[in-house]
């Protein structure tokens, strides 16, 4: 019995000294963004480094510092420099799926390791595929036959960033797409098939919502399929847009082969670093105990504000934002590694053409 | 939508006016000015444009009221062009990206004694210029879709060409000289990640490990700032240093002020016309950027006006002109952001990231549903605009007035300056160890008459040139592109801009032949630098070799070319006698004058702060800096020197704590932890 109280108080004891030890009241914590000011990721962190605030214990200011030095790569290779060993989650660091994609194709400047990191929040998206009108294509199921010998071009950023999600989607149906490099983010590809100069495109959600759904409606644009959004285990149709198919179920109908084996379980490894959970804010795995649970209690409060939710749902599209420590720890593996049959496949691949 | 003249005007014009009166009425309006004071303050500080000018308010903007938040904005973006004139008209350094053609004869105008003069006519330009903006703005937002649309990819690649082709009309005696800069600038805007094929080039990974720092800072290729505050600033306040007087050659400064550059204003009103047009025009077409425009406006006022001798030496018009379009271009730029969501400049990119925050999407259906915050957007763009220039040309003749102080004492200041400038471009040691190189090679080709102008063109269309090439070249047959009107007149343009380019070089070549500077040249250094080039040229070649066919191919011939012409230049060199054009050697000039200091003495005192922040850190070392150039070099008394310094780290350290900024930590900070700001 006397064990037991001891046990109690001790506990109890802990639990108040823990409390105790993570307090930011009068303090700044910083969010380190790879990325300069005004981009997605930026106006990302932007919308909820306030609502870290208001949230975490002693209302911290949270300010947000654009690093740039050598850019997403160099920068993010900074923060694990410099704050990979801190303790106190005074320095948090904000990655996209711009700094995930190179850790994938293991690019040899990378020298984060995204296994030293503890999940705190993430946020996904997705992606709506569309095309030109004049195409004449309405179901990319039932017109395939027109999709594929269409005049196919499709402006790329390069093989290894989020466009290594279209460009395999368009190898592994089969369909043979002139892929012109050198645009300058989804912007630029948006203004060439504006332009007419690119036929097939795609755009995240909240850009498509925004700036492509209009030109739908007007008729000179026709949506034919989404990434898809993951549910359970597995991708399916984009509760954002339940009438478009999402790409595994396109495959499967235009190729007749199940979604399965090296290429679908490589293309599911890029769509979810790319989509599916593309933004996190994240702790070195040095923090204190008390530290991580404090943050993740924050990221838990923040799903549960209207104000915050309704500006990142603005920005990123109706989507899961994934708190708590398990289905972080899943979201990220799932984000982060990639078996090495697929590795392999996605290595040679990106040497291809 | 119905067309334009279909529109119902009397609903526009009610909208129009509804917007003013939000704009001057209530809390916005004091808004709108914070953001005009911020704007100007950040204008005058060389590095900050209003990239970062936007991005420092972000965090306030997030959760204020959209109109107020729009005020502040604009006020800001649109008057960062104005008072970036200020540094380059007073010190020869650009305050932002668009004072870069400024510099070229605003400084030497300050030299003259006429700084008040040349900041005056460059505001009033400046005010016109934002205010056409504002109005073009008005009239075609709602029609310019298709314009934009017209402009694809070809035509792109041509406009970066014609932008290419004004550096024969900028170019100093020599063509050969002119286009090896221009070579060099590519070559140096080849450095980072390859467009097309997306690999590293030309960061030293054939020779260093990938994860050398410097290679991981090449990597992300040499920021815009870095290249011209170096090409620029450097060389000519080594040469300020060197002499050891004033700015100002006369003591006592022009009386007439404002007026005088109001009149200057005034008289050159169809220039001002003129280049207020190619600026909207050139910035209503998202992809070229507005950092070639002052370039092609101040190559468009050289070429058209008469009497152009003067340029470069002192010119009110080489004022107008760039100054004229480089505000003008923000109301052009505002078109394809609020249109499409496609920014059409660095400074609109952000803008529309505070829009977001705001709750206000730009983007198609804006023009439809929020026409009102539209004309909000354009009020405060010709609000700001007034206010801007009023309080600029209120202060041109006091600040004016530095250009007589001696400029030794001014230099440590300068000097702390622009390196927090350069520091501050992606805030890395890379920013200021190859800011030196440039600029220690910028003094050279100062030197030897290799235009600078040119190198800053090459470098800053290098990327677009490579990339809307290889584009271009995917996107469209040969026969489809010259059926496109657009791309056939700007082919004939660039053909009119490279003809008068040859005229302006022939003419020089008869004046140019006589002149004193060209005696008794040595021809030792020429010979060094020039091969030095040849290497750089060679190098470029072997190192890029290795890469996919798409990554290789643009540097590999810029590489041959440069090669080409430098080869010309020492055949010219060796046939020719010393005495001709091609040993230009501005240091003769200096020859007789014996209170000169050596150039590398100069040099040094540039770059020590440097060497001693390795040891101390950057924060420590500017301070100590400040202080040991006052007391030691300008002899000045000890107080002043120690107030000084005090007043450089609490302005460092502010700064610091604003925008959440650490500088570079040295050797000492690597074994000991030190409190903010020293760490």
């Amino acid at each position: 019995m006397l064990k037991k109280i001891l046990a109690v108080l001790a506990a109890s004891l802990f639990s108040v000294t823990a409390a105790l030890a993570v307090d930011y009241s009068g303090k700044t914590v910083t969010m380190w963004i790879p990325f300069k000011a005004g981009g997605g990721s930026d106006t990302w962190a932007r919308a909820i480094g306030p609502a870290f605030s208001a949230n975490l214990p002693g209302n911290p200011t949270v300010v947000v510092k654009n690093v740039t030095d050598g850019k997403a790569i160099g920068a993010s290779n900074k923060y694990f420099a410099e704050h990979g060993k801190d303790k106190d989650g005074m320095v948090v660091f904000g990655t996209s799926g711009s700094v995930q994609m190179p850790f994938i194709f293991k690019d040899e400047r990378v020298r984060y390791n995204y296994k030293n990191m503890v999940p705190i929040f993430a946020s996904g998206t997705g992606g709506v595929v569309y095309v030109r009108k004049e195409m004449g294509v309405t179901d990319i199921i039932k017109d395939f036959d027109k999709f594929k010998s269409s005049k196919l071009v499709y402006g790329s950023q390069g093989k290894t960033s989020l466009d290594a999600v279209p460009i395999l989607a368009f190898d592994m149906m089969g369909v043979d797409v002139n892929v012109v490099y050198g645009m300058k983010g989804r912007k630029a590809g948006r203004a060439a098939i504006l332009r007419g100069e690119t036929t097939v495109d795609y755009q995240t959600t909240a850009s498509y919502l925004k700036h492509v759904r209009p030109l739908v409606e007007k008729g000179e644009m026709v949506p034919i399929m989404t990434w898809g959004a993951p549910v359970g285990g597995k991708v399916e149709r984009d509760p954002n847009f339940p009438d478009l198919p999402a790409f595994p179920e396109v495959y499967e109908a235009v190729t007749g082969n199940k979604f399965k084996g090296t290429e679908a379980k490589s293309w599911t490894a890029l769509f979810y670093a790319g989509f599916a959970t593309q933004k996190y804010v994240m702790l070195p795995k040095s923090a204190k105990k008390d530290v991580v649970k404090a943050w993740q209690n924050a990221a838990a409060a923040i799903v549960n504000d209207p104000a915050a939710m309704k500006v990142l749902n603005k920005k990123l599209g109706k989507y899961d934002q994934v708190t708590g420590s398990k289905a972080l720890k899943s979201a990220l593996k799932k984000a982060t590694s990639i078996d090495s049959k697929s590795e392999k496949f996605l290595q040679s691949w990106k040497d291809t053409k | 939508m119905p067309p334009f003249f279909l529109y119902d005007i009397n609903i526009m014009f009610e909208a129009l006016f509804a917007a003013l009166a939000t704009i001057v009425s209530g809390p916005s309006l004091f808004f709108l000015i914070l953001g005009v004071l911020i704007g100007l303050v950040v204008g005058v500080i060389p590095g900050f444009g209003g990239t970062v000018g936007l991005s420092l308010l972000l965090p306030f903007v997030f959760g204020m009221e959209p109109v107020s938040g729009i005020a502040m904005m604009m006020g800001l973006l649109s008057v960062v062009a104005t008072s970036d004139t200020f540094p380059a008209v007073l010190i020869g350094v650009p305050g932002s990206v668009s004072a870069q053609a400024t510099v070229m004869d605003g400084f030497p105008l300050a030299k003259k004694g006429q700084a008040a003069r040349a900041l005056s006519a460059a505001f009033f330009s400046s005010l016109f210029g934002g205010l056409f903006g504002a109005v073009l703005l008005t009239m075609v937002i709602q029609i310019a879709k298709p314009i934009i649309l017209a402009f694809g990819t070809g035509e792109m690649l041509m406009l970066a060409i014609f932008g290419i082709s004004v550096v024969g009309t900028l170019t100093g005696s020599s063509i050969f000289k002119g286009l090896v800069a221009a070579c060099l600038g590519m070559i140096i805007g080849c450095i980072g990640i390859s467009p097309a094929s997306s690999e590293y080039r030309l960061d030293f990974s054939t020779i260093l490990e990938v994860q050398n720092p410097v290679v991981m800072y090449l990597g992300g290729g040499i920021h815009l700032m870095v290249v011209a505050i170096s090409i620029f600033a450097f060389p000519e306040i080594v040469e300020l240093l060197r002499s050891n007087k004033a700015v100002s050659e006369k003591a006592e400064l022009e009386k007439s002020g404002w007026f005088k550059g109001l009149r200057d204003f005034l008289s050159n009103k169809f220039l001002v016309l003129r280049c207020s047009f190619i600026g909207s025009v050139i910035g209503l077409i998202p992809g070229i950027g507005g950092s070639c425009i002052d370039w092609i406006s101040y190559s468009h006022a050289k070429t058209t006006v008469k009497n152009n001798e003067n340029f470069g030496k002192g010119d009110i018009r080489g004022v107008i002109g760039p100054e004229s379009s480089s505000n003008s271009k923000e109301g052009g730029a505002l078109i394809p952001t609020l249109l499409f969501g496609i920014p059409g400049s660095g400074g609109t990119a952000i803008l529309m990231g505070g829009l977001i925050l705001l709750g206000v999407d730009p983007g198609i259906t804006m023009v439809d549903t929020q026409l009102d915050l539209i004309y909000t957007i354009i009020w405060s763009l010709a609000v700001a605009n007034i206010f801007g220039a009023i309080i600029c040309v209120a202060m041109a003749k006091p600040i004016s007035q530095l250009t007589t102080i001696n400029f030794t004492i001014l230099a440590p200041f300068l000097i702390s300056l622009i390196l927090f400038a350069i520091f501050n471009s992606t805030r890395s040691w890379g920013d200021l160890i190859f800011a030196t190189f440039i600029g220690v090679l910028a003094v050279y080709m100062k030197r030897f008459d290799y235009s600078r102008v040119a190198l800053m063109i090459g470098f800053v269309l290098s990327d677009s040139i490579e990339t809307y090439l290889y584009q271009t070249m995917q996107f469209y047959t040969f026969s489809e592109l010259f059926i496109r009107p657009i791309f056939l007149v700007l082919i004939l343009v660039s053909a009119f801009s490279i003809y008068s380019g040859i005229k302006i070089i022939n003419k020089k070549d008869k004046i140019a032949n006589t002149k004193s500077d060209v005696l008794n040249a040595k021809s030792r250094p020429q010979w060094v630098f020039l091969i030095l080039l040849l290497l750089i040229s060679v190098y470029t070649v072997f190192v890029t070799d290795h890469l996919q066919y798409l990554g290789k191919i643009f540097p590999i011939s810029v590489g041959l070319f440069m090669l080409l012409f430098c080869i010309i230049i020492g055949i010219q060199m060796f046939v020719s006698k010393s005495g001709l054009k091609v040993f230009h050697d501005a240091e003769n000039l200096l020859l007789g004058n014996t209170e000169i200091r050596s150039q590398w003495l100069t040099i040094f005192w540039f770059i020590s702060p440097l060497f001693l922040s390795v040891f101390i850190g950057f924060y420590m070392s500017i301070g100590l800096f400040v202080f040991i150039f006052l007391s030691k070099i300008a002899r000045v008394s000890f107080r002043f020197s120690l107030i000084s310094s005090i007043g450089v780290w609490i302005a460092l350290a502010s700064i610091s704590h604003f925008m959440i900024m650490d500088f570079p930590p040295g050797i000492l900070q690597g074994y000991i932890e030190l409190p903010w700001p020293i760490n």
